[in-house]
C-alpha cells in the first residue's frame, strides 16, 4: 500500500516536471515582444511625403513578424509619434520614445532639420536612429544609421551627368533649411569644378506657396537646368508657377532631389513630364526583388499605391535593423549597432551593404526621367553599389563642418530658417 | 526420466544462471553509458558544430574584409596617384601631343619616354598590370602594357561595354575613385578588375586615370588558404542574369574562372547564389564537387560579388568524428570489461551449483555413498554442507529399512490371522469360489450352519453348471446348495450382467433336504492370487412367510373397497335422483298455479256458455245479454291462454334443466341466464325458506362445457347452506357471484352468512359420508358430489373458507371451454383455506 503511494506520488511529480518543462518550451517562442518607435511627420507640411514613409516601415515590421518575428519568435511592436513636422516635437516625440516607451529603435525623420533636431537625443541616450531620406551629407554619428543616399549617391551623379547631358548653367532653387542649403554648396563646388555656372540660387520658407518671384528670376536667367531642392507641398505651387510662366520640361529641364512617385501622387505629372529626379530606387526597377516587394506592398494597402525611394530606403533600414538584431542575438541599440556592420540586404534597388566606418549604406545610383503615368524611365545607372562618402571630397571636414555652424548659428540655433514657423501646424 | 536424460538438459545459455547474470550486467552497464552517449553527443557535439560554423563565419568575416581591403588599398593607390602633379601633367602631355600630332607621333613618344618608366614602377610595386591615362572625353591617349592600342574611344572604340569603359564613366560622373566588377576582358582575353580615379587640376577634372589589378595579386589573395585547412577554399562569383559566375581559381579547380557558374534555377552551390543575391549565413551545403561542406557566405559590394568561405564537413567537424569514435570506443571497453566480470562471476556462482548437481543427480540415481566438495562459506557452501547432511541422513534410513520390513511381514500375518478369524465368526454365511473351475476356496462356519454341512470342510466345493449334476455327486458345493435350477441361473446371468450380484433371493436347499430362502450378495475379488467370487448368504426364510401374509390381508382389503366404491355410486345415484324430485316437485307446484287459474276461467266459461245457450234456446236472451256474454267470453278465453302460455313456458325451462341434470350433455350456454333457470328449480324449495338468494353475475359469460353438471352442483351447494348454515327461521342471505378470468377461467363464489363450519371439519367437508346431521337424514354425499363434479367434468378446482359465526364461502375455478374429461381417478388435490 504505502509502495504504490510512493510509485503514484513520484508519477504525479514526473508528470509536473514534464508539464512544466513544456510549458517553459513553449513560453521560450513568446518572449515580451521588441518595441520599436517611429517618428515621422504624420500632420503638416511633411505629411504629404512622411505618411507613406510609415507604411512602408510598418509593412516591413509586418513581414518579419509574418515569418515569425525576431529571436525565435519575439514580435515587433511599433509605437508610432507624430513629428507634426516641427522639429521641437521630432526632439520631444524622440526622448519620449526612447525613455518612456523603452523602444529598442527609432525608425523616423525626413528633413535634415529634423534629424540635426534628434541627433543630440539619441546620442545622448546612445540609442540608434535608422534615417530613411536621401540628404546631404556632411554627418556621421555612432547614433545614426542612414539609409538613404550620402551626397555622392545622388547629387553629385546627378550634377555631373546633367553637365555631360543637359548642359553647364544652373539655376538652384531649394527650401530654406539645411538640405537643400548645403547640397547646393556642393553642387556649387562640383559646378565650379567642372567649369559649369550657377547662374541663380533661391530658397523659400518650408510650406511657401508664392512662387511668382522665383520663377520669373528663373525665367529671367535662363539657365540650362534647374536643380530642385524644394520639400513638401511647395513642390506644387512650384511647377505650377513654373509652367504658368511657360517654362516647359523641354526648355529648361529640372532635375529634382526630393520628388519621387509619392509626391507625383499627388501633383498634376503632365505638368512635370520629361524633367528628372536622381534617387537609388525608381518603382519601375525590373528586378525580382521589386517587383515582388511592390506586388506585396500593394495587396497589403491597395492597387493604387505607389512605391518610392525613401519608402524602400525605410523597408530595407528595418530588415537591416532585423537582420542586425538576429547576429546580435539582443535588441539593445549598443549591440544591434554593432552587429549591424557589413550586413547585406538584397533590397528592392539591389543589393544594399551597411558601411561599418560611415554606417551609410552601399546603393546604386539611378537618374529617371518622369513618365505621363507618374513613373520614371531610367536614364543613367551605376550599375553596381557605391561606397557611400558622406563628406565629398571638395572641402575637408573641418571646412564643412564650419559650414554647417554657420548655418545653425545664422537660423539662431535651427537647422531650418524659423521663418518656417508659418508652416507648422 | 531417465539419469542419462537428465545429464544432458538442453537449457539455452542465455536460460542458465552465468547467462541470466550476464544480461544483467551488460543492461546495467549498457543503459547509463547510453544515456553518457546521447547527451554527449546531444549536446556537446550540437555545440561543437555550432562554433565550428561560427568560426567558419567569422573566418569569412576576415576573408571578405580581406578583399574589401586589398580593393581598398588599391583604390587609396589609385587615389593617390590620381593626386601627383606629374599624373596631370603626363595627361596633359599625352592629349595634347595626341590631340596635335596624333598617337605615335614624336611628341606622344617623347612623352611616352619621359612618363612611362615612372608607371611601370608604381604597376610594379602597387600589384597592378596596366594604367590608362584617359582625357573626359573618353579618349585612351596612354596605356602602359597596350602602348599599341592608345587613340581609341572608350565610348566608342576598342573599350567599349568593357568593365574599363563603365568604371571611367562611374568615376568621371561620381567624381571619385571607383572600382569596376571583376569581369571577363575582352581585350586581354582573361578577367580583369580596374580601378578608376578622376585626375584633378585645381578644382577642376581633367581627365582619368585608370589601373588594372593584377589578376596574380588578386588571385593570391583569394587563394589564401590560412585557416582552411586541407579542404577548405574561397570561393569568389560574380552575379550574371542568370546566376553566378566563379572568378577566381578554385583550389580543387585551378581553371574554374569564368569557366564554373551556378544558376539560381539549379541546386548546387546555393551558398554562392545566395551570397551574390546580397545574402549573409553560414551553414552545411554541397558545394559544385558534390561534397558536403560546411560553408559562409558574404556579399562583396565593392566587386558586386558574393563570397564562400567552404570546409569539407569531413574536414570541419573532424573534431566531432573523434569525439563520437573515442566515446565508443570508450562504451566498447567498458561493455568488454563488464562483460568479463559477469562472465567472472557466474562461473564463480555456477560452477560450485553444477558440481552440487551432478551430486545430486548421483544420489537421484541410487549412489548414496556421494558427498560434494564444500570449498566455500557462502550460501553455495551451505547449501552444499545441507546436501551432504541430508544425503547421510538418507543413507541411515536406508539402512534401517531392512530390519523394519521383517517386523511388519511378521504383523502382517498377524492381520491376516485376525482378519480370518473375523471373517469365520460373521453371523453372515459367507463362501469364496474359484471363478475358473468353480472349486470353493473358503466359507465359513454360518455357511456351514445354513447348508447343514459339517463345518471347516470349505475346500473342494466348487460351483459346476446345473445343480443336478452336483447332487448327483452329493458333493456340497455352490450350486448345489439352490433348491431349483433358476436360481443358480439367475445368479450366474447377474454375474455376467453386473460383474455383480445384488439382492438376489432364492430358495435353497439343504443337505437333509428341506428348504430355506437366501438373500445373496455376490462381489469378484482376487483371492490368493487367483479370480474369485465372494457370496454373502442371508437366510430369509422368515421374511418370505412373513410377506405373504401381509399379501393376503391387502387382497381382501381391496375387494372391500371395491364394494365401497359401488355402493357410493348408487348412494350418488340416489341423490342424484332426489334432486331430479325436487326438480319435479318445483314443476308441480310452479304450473299449478295457471293451470289452476285456467281450468277456473274454463270452468266459468262453460258456465256462463250454458247460460247463454239456454237463453238463447228459451228466447230470453236479450241483445245485452248476447254483448256481456261475448264481453265475458272473450276475456275468459285471453285468461285462459294466457295461464296455458305461462305453464307452457315453465315446463319448457324445466325440461331443460331436467334434461341437462340427467343427461350429462355438452353445450353453449349463457351462464347468468343458465343460474336464474336452475334458481327457478329450486323456486318450491326457497319460497319455503326464509333466507334470501342472490346472484351476481355479470351477462355475457359464455361457456361450453356441462349444464347439467354446473346444476347439479348450485342445487347442492344452495340446499347444503340451506339445510346447515341456518337454525330453524333464521333469516340469512345467500350470495352467488360469478365472474370470467383473464385466464380464460371462470371463478364462481357460493356465499352464506350462517352459522359456519367448525375448523376441526373443514378438512373433512368433501369427504363422502361426512356429515354432522346423520340423525336428520343427512347422506354426507352431498358436498362429497359437488367436489367429484368440479374437479373431474368441470376440470377445475373448489376451496372451501369458513369462519364460525360467519358464514362459509366456496369458490370454484374452471376453464370455460374444458379439455374432454380424462378418464381415470380424480385428483386428490383439496384445497383447504382455513378460516384462522
Amino acid at each position: 500500500m504505502g509502495r504504490s503511494r510512493t510509485w503514484k506520488l513520484l508519477a504525479a511529480a514526473l508528470v509536473l516536471l514534464a508539464a512544466a518543462a513544456g510549458a517553459a518550451w513553449w513560453t521560450r517562442g513568446g518572449q515580451e515582444p521588441v518595441k520599436v518607435g517611429i517618428l515621422h511627420s504624420l500632420t503638416g507640411t511633411m505629411a504629404f511625403s512622411e505618411t507613406a514613409v510609415v507604411d512602408a516601415t510598418l509593412f516591413a515590421i509586418e513581414e518579419i513578424n509574418a515569418r515569425g518575428g525576431l529571436l525565435g519568435g519575439r514580435r515587433i511592436v511599433p509605437v508610432v509619434a507624430d513629428g507634426r513636422s516641427d522639429w521641437p516635437t521630432f526632439a520631444a516625440e524622440a526622448e519620449r520614445l526612447i525613455t518612456r516607451e523603452a523602444v529598442s529603435v527609432v525608425f523616423g525623420c525626413w528633413t535634415s532639420a529634423s534629424r540635426k533636431t534628434v541627433r543630440p537625443v539619441f546620442e545622448k541616450h546612445g540609442h540608434l536612429l535608422f534615417y530613411p531620406v536621401q540628404y546631404e551629407g556632411l554627418e556621421t554619428s555612432p547614433a545614426i544609421v542612414y539609409t538613404g543616399a550620402a551626397p555622392n549617391q545622388q547629387i553629385i551623379p546627378a550634377v555631373k551627368w546633367a553637365m555631360d547631358k543637359l548642359g553647364t548653367r544652373f539655376y538652384l532653387v531649394g527650401s530654406d533649411y539645411v538640405f537643400p542649403r548645403t547640397a547646393n554648396a556642393i553642387i556649387k563646388d562640383q559646378v565650379a569644378a567642372l567649369r559649369g555656372a550657377v547662374v541663380g540660387e533661391d530658397y523659400l520658407l518650408l510650406g511657401a506657396t508664392d512662387m511668382d518671384a522665383v520663377v520669373a528670376r528663373i525665367a529671367a536667367a535662363k539657365p540650362d537646368v534647374i536643380l530642385n531642392t524644394i520639400n513638401g507641398d511647395s513642390n506644387i505651387a512650384f511647377f505650377r508657377a513654373l509652367r504658368a510662366a511657360g517654362i516647359t520640361a523641354a526648355a529648361i529641364p529640372t532635375i529634382s532631389f526630393s520628388i519621387a512617385e509619392g509626391e507625383l501622387q499627388t501633383m498634376t505629372v503632365a505638368e512635370l513630364a520629361g524633367d528628372y529626379a536622381a534617387w537609388n530606387y525608381f518603382q519601375s526597377v525590373d528586378t525580382p526583388e521589386n517587383r515582388g516587394f511592390v506586388e506585396r506592398f500593394r495587396a497589403r494597402f491597395g492597387a493604387g499605391r505607389v512605391t518610392s525611394d525613401p519608402m524602400e530606403a525605410a523597408y530595407l533600414g528595418v530588415h537591416l535593423w532585423a537582420q542586425a538584431v538576429e547576429k546580435a542575438g539582443r535588441t539593445d541599440p549598443q549591440a544591434v549597432r554593432e552587429a549591424a556592420g557589413n550586413q547585406s540586404f538584397p533590397a528592392p534597388e539591389g543589393v544594399v551593404v551597411l558601411d561599418p566606418e560611415t554606417r551609410h549604406t552601399w546603393k546604386g545610383v539611378r537618374i529617371g526621367r518622369i513618365r505621363t503615368d507618374g513613373q520614371f524611365d531610367v536614364v543613367w545607372d551605376s550599375g553596381k553599389p557605391i561606397r557611400p562618402v558622406p563628406y565629398p571630397v571638395y572641402r575637408s571636414k573641418a571646412d564643412w563642418d564650419h559650414f554647417l555652424d554657420g548655418l545653425y548659428t545664422g537660423w539662431n540655433g535651427h537647422w531650418a530658417n524659423p521663418g518656417t514657423a508659418g508652416a507648422r501646424p | 526420466m531417465s539419469a542419462a536424460a537428465e545429464r544432458t538438459p538442453s537449457r539455452p545459455f542465455l536460460h542458465g544462471v552465468a547467462g541470466r547474470l550476464l544480461i544483467g550486467f551488460l543492461t546495467v552497464a549498457v543503459v547509463p553509458l547510453a544515456a553518457v552517449f546521447l547527451i554527449l553527443h546531444g549536446l556537446t557535439e550540437d555545440a561543437l558544430r555550432r562554433e565550428l560554423t561560427a568560426r567558419l563565419a567569422a573566418l569569412a568575416d576576415g576573408r571578405a574584409n580581406q578583399i574589401e581591403t586589398y580593393f581598398r588599398e588599391r583604390q587609396r593607390d589609385v587615389t593617390a596617384l590620381s593626386r601627383r602633379p606629374d599624373v596631370a601633367e603626363a595627361l596633359d602631355a599625352f592629349a595634347e601631343a595626341a590631340e596635335r600630332a596624333g598617337v605615335g607621333s614624336g611628341a606622344h613618344r617623347a612623352a611616352d619616354g619621359r612618363f612611362r618608366p615612372v608607371f611601370r614602377h608604381f604597376l610594379e610595386t602597387k600589384g597592378f598590370s596596366d594604367l590608362f591615362l584617359i582625357t573626359p572625353d573618353g579618349t585612351a591617349v596612354f596605356s602602359v602594357a597596350r602602348w599599341e592600342d592608345p587613340g581609341s574611344n572608350l565610348y566608342t572604340g576598342l573599350w567599349r561595354d568593357t568593365q574599363l569603359a563603365r568604371v571611367f564613366d562611374r568615376a568621371k560622373t561620381l567624381m571619385g575613385t571607383e572600382v569596376s566588377e571583376f569581369a571577363f576582358y575582352s581585350v586581354t582575353d582573361e578577367p580583369a578588375a580596374f580601378v578608376a580615379a578622376p585626375i584633378f587640376r585645381g578644382t577642376r577634372i581633367v581627365g582619368v586615370v585608370a589601373l588594372q589589378v593584377s589578376n596574380d595579386s588578386f588571385y593570391r589573395v583569394v587563394g589564401d588558404f590560412t585557416g582552411l585547412g586541407r579542404t577548405g577554399e574561397t570561393e569568389v562569383g560574380a552575379r550574371t542574369a542568370t546566376g553566378a559566375t566563379v572568378i577566381a581559381p578554385l583550389r580543387h579547380d585551378a581553371f574554374a574562372a569564368f569557366r564554373r557558374t551556378a544558376r539560381f534555377d539549379g541546386f548546387e552551390n546555393m551558398p554562392l547564389l545566395d551570397a551574390v543575391r546580397g545574402l549573409a549565413g553560414a551553414g552545411g551545403a554541397v558545394d559544385y564537387r558534390g561534397q558536403a561542406v560546411v560553408a559562409a557566405w558574404r556579399y562583396l559590394p565593392t566587386l558586386n560579388a558574393g563570397m564562400v568561405v567552404k570546409m569539407d564537413e569531413a574536414e570541419a567537424f573532424a573534431p566531432v568524428a573523434r569525439q563520437r569514435s573515442l566515446l565508443l570506443a570508450l562504451a566498447g571497453g567498458v561493455l568488454t570489461l563488464v562483460a568479463g566480470a559477469a562472465v567472472l562471476v557466474a562461473r564463480t556462482i555456477s560452477r560450485p551449483i553444477t558440481t552440487l548437481t551432478g551430486a545430486a543427480r548421483a544420489v537421484a540415481a541410487g549412489d548414496l555413498t556421494q558427498s560434494a566438495l564444500v570449498e566455500s562459506d557462502d550460501e553455495i557452501g551451505a547449501f552444499a554442507r545441507t546436501f551432504n547432511r541430508m544425503v547421510a541422513d538418507l543413507r541411515r534410513t536406508y539402512e534401517t529399512v531392512e530390519e523394519q520390513v521383517v517386523v511388519r511381514t511378521e504383523q502382517l500375518r498377524r492381520s491376516e490371522r485376525r482378519l480370518r478369524s473375523l471373517l469365520e465368526e460373521s453371523p453372515v454365511g459367507i463362501a469364496v469360489t474359484a471363478l475358473e473351475d468353480g472349486r470353493c476356496l473358503f466359507f465359513n462356519r454360518s455357511y456351514a450352519a445354513m447348508r447343514g454341512l459339517p463345518a471347516g470342510e470349505g475346500a473342494g466345493e466348487g460351483i459346476r453348471e446345473g445343480a443336478g449334476e452336483g447332487e448327483g455327486r452329493g458333493a456340497p458345493d455352490v450350486a448345489g446348495a439352490f433348491a431349483d435350477g433358476d436360481g443358480f441361473a439367475r445368479l450366474t446371468a447377474a454375474l455376467r450382467a453386473q460383474g455383480r450380484i445384488d439382492d438376489l433371493e432364492t430358495l435353497c436347499r439343504r443337505a437333509d433336504g428341506t428348504v430355506w430362502w437366501a438373500l445373496i450378495h455376490g462381489r469378484p475379488l482376487e483371492f490368493e492370487g487367483q479370480p474369485a467370487l465372494i457370496l454373502w448368504h442371508y437366510d430369509i426364510t422368515a421374511r418370505v412367510a412373513a410377506e405373504g401374509a401381509l399379501r393376503e390381508a391387502k387382497n381382501e382389503a381391496e375387494t372391500a373397497l371395491t364394494t365401497l366404491r359401488a355402493t357410493q355410486e348408487s348412494l350418488v345415484q340416489a341423490e342424484k335422483m332426489a334432486s331430479l324430485s325436487q326438480l319435479v316437485a318445483g314443476v308441480a307446484h310452479e304450473i299449478n298455479t295457471p293451470i289452476g287459474v285456467a281450468l277456473t276461467a274454463a270452468t266459468t266459461l262453460a258456465r256462463w256458455s250454458g247460460d247463454f245457450s239456454g237463453k238463447m234456446e228459451h228466447g230470453g236472451l236479450t241483445k245485452a245479454d248476447a254483448r256481456r256474454f261475448a264481453a265475458d267470453a272473450v276475456e275468459a278465453s285471453g285468461l285462459i291462454q294466457l295461464n296455458i302460455e305461462r305453464a307452457a313456458e315453465l315446463v319448457r325451462g324445466f325440461k331443460q334443466v331436467a334434461v341437462d341434470q340427467t343427461s350429462a350433455e355438452r353445450r353453449p350456454f349463457e351462464l347468468d341466464s343458465y343460474i336464474q333457470e336452475v334458481l327457478l328449480s329450486l323456486r318450491p324449495r326457497l319460497k319455503k325458506a326464509p333466507q334470501t338468494v342472490e346472484v351476481s353475475c355479470p351477462p355475457g359469460i359464455l361457456l361450453d362445457s356441462y349444464p347439467g353438471a354446473l346444476a347439479q352442483v348450485l342445487t347442492n351447494l344452495i340446499m347444503n347452506s340451506l339445510i346447515h348454515a341456518y337454525a330453524e327461521g333464521q333469516p340469512g342471505r345467500i350470495l352467488i357471484a360469478a365472474e370470467e378470468r383473464p385466464d380464460g377461467t371462470v371463478e364462481l363464489v357460493h356465499r352464506d352468512d350462517g352459522r359456519g363450519i367448525p375448523e376441526a371439519d373443514l378438512k373433512r367437508v368433501f369427504d363422502p359420508f361426512f356429515t354432522t346431521r346423520r340423525n336428520a337424514g343427512g347422506t354426507g354425499l352431498g358436498l362429497h358430489i359437488v367436489y367429484n363434479i368440479v374437479t373431474r367434468t368441470l376440470c377445475g378446482t373448489i376451496a372451501v373458507d369458513s369462519r364460525p359465526g360467519e358464514g362459509t364461502a366456496f369458490t370454484l375455478r374452471f376453464p370455460a371451454n374444458p379439455l374432454p374429461p380424462a378418464p381415470g381417478p380424480a385428483p386428490e388435490d383439496r384445497r383447504v383455506r382455513s378460516g384462522a
